[in-house]
């Protein structure tokens, strides 16, 4: 999957946008934009509309590829069920890769469907 | 273009020559090429052709005071261009254009020296540089007063590629038309020593850049000449 820097440029260039062009419709800095494409940065929730309607996306699009690890969900989980703490001791051990984890997760039918 | 053997002007194992006329018609056929010289006076999309002729996106980072930005070659051409943060902070139309011109040299780097990087040993200790540290080869561009000829040739040439770039001939041409007159015995256009200013503040803000690049292209294109000679 994409990481969403890379998406970002993937939808730009397919509008045909320089990126400082981009940055100038949302009112940013090229280095801001260049930093939101190479990973380095997450753009806030206004910016992230911006973005979306800039690009012609929806920002449930953009969101699903959020690169910034779910800490906080992680740390609940595991509080509330230890089997979820060995799981994610047992993933650092065994170095999984996060292509496997995506695979693994594309394989499994969605919660609530059969 | 001719080449010879560098003879240590630089860390190129080649040097080559460029007519003036051989730069613009490079530099025209590279934008006709990816579909951004426009049919008429405007500004060129210089970052966008960038990406669509070199296959890779201008990164804007912190560098050292005095570097304005730089490219990495391998041998398959330009790897990565990364351009000076303080001038894309800035944001004022002064700074915008500074960029304009700064991408335009990278990219006549891109355009006329792509070559000397696929040669076989070269010596790349002489890439390396302490302030901007990669150990890839890469040509680092510094702010140097305009004009200024410190015997790099490569840096000279890409500046030559700047008019070129983001002032295409025929466009300026158009623009500064109602200026000209035909002038010695040949019949040469000119641009009259009193209509110098305008002319190039015209094309200034025509073409999105700033009045000095301007004004050296049209001393590129329409010399000052002595009007009673040719």
């Amino acid at each position: 999957m994409e990481t969403f820097g890379a998406y970002i440029r993937f939808l730009r260039e397919k509008k045909d946008i320089s990126l400082r062009e981009l940055a100038r419709r949302l009112r940013a800095s090229a280095a801001f934009v260049s930093d939101i494409e190479l990973g380095r940065r997450y753009p806030s929730e206004d910016v992230l509309r911006h973005l979306a309607e800039e690009l012609g996306a929806t920002v449930e699009e953009l969101m699903k590829r959020d690169p910034r690890p779910p800490v906080e969900e992680m740390k609940r989980l595991a509080e509330s069920n230890p089997a979820f703490g060995l799981a994610f001791r047992t993933l650092l051990d065994k170095e999984v890769s996060a292509d496997d984890l995506l695979e693994l997760a594309k394989n499994r039918p969605t919660r609530g469907k059969p | 273009m001719k080449v010879r053997k560098s003879a240590g002007r630089g860390p190129f194992r080649e040097q080559p020559f460029f007519k003036p006329i051989e730069i613009e018609n490079i530099c025209e056929e590279a934008l006709r090429k990816v579909e951004l010289m426009p049919s008429s006076a405007e500004p060129i999309r210089i970052e966008r052709f960038i990406e669509k002729r070199f296959g890779l996106t201008p990164e804007y980072s912190a560098l050292p005071a005095g570097i304005l930005g730089y490219t990495i070659f391998g041998s398959n051409g330009p790897s990565a261009m990364v351009i000076a943060q303080m001038l894309a902070d800035a944001g004022t139309v002064v700074a915008e254009r500074r960029i304009n011109t700064t991408l335009a040299h990278e990219a006549g780097h891109c355009l006329l020296h792509s070559h000397l990087f696929a040669l076989a040993d070269m010596p790349l200790d002489l890439f390396r540089d302490e302030e901007v540290h990669t150990d890839k080869p890469k040509i680092l561009c510094r702010d140097v007063p305009v004009g200024a000829y410190d015997g790099k040739w490569w840096e000279f040439q890409a500046n030559a590629a700047i008019g070129p770039l983001l002032m295409p001939a025929g466009l300026v041409t158009e623009v500064v038309e109602g200026w000209l007159e035909r002038g010695g015995l040949l019949g040469i256009p000119q641009i009259p020593l009193t209509a110098r200013v305008a002319a190039a503040q015209a094309v200034s803000t025509q073409f999105d850049v700033n009045p000095v690049a301007a004004k050296i292209r049209l001393e590129q294109l329409f010399p000052k000449t002595n009007q009673t000679l040719l």
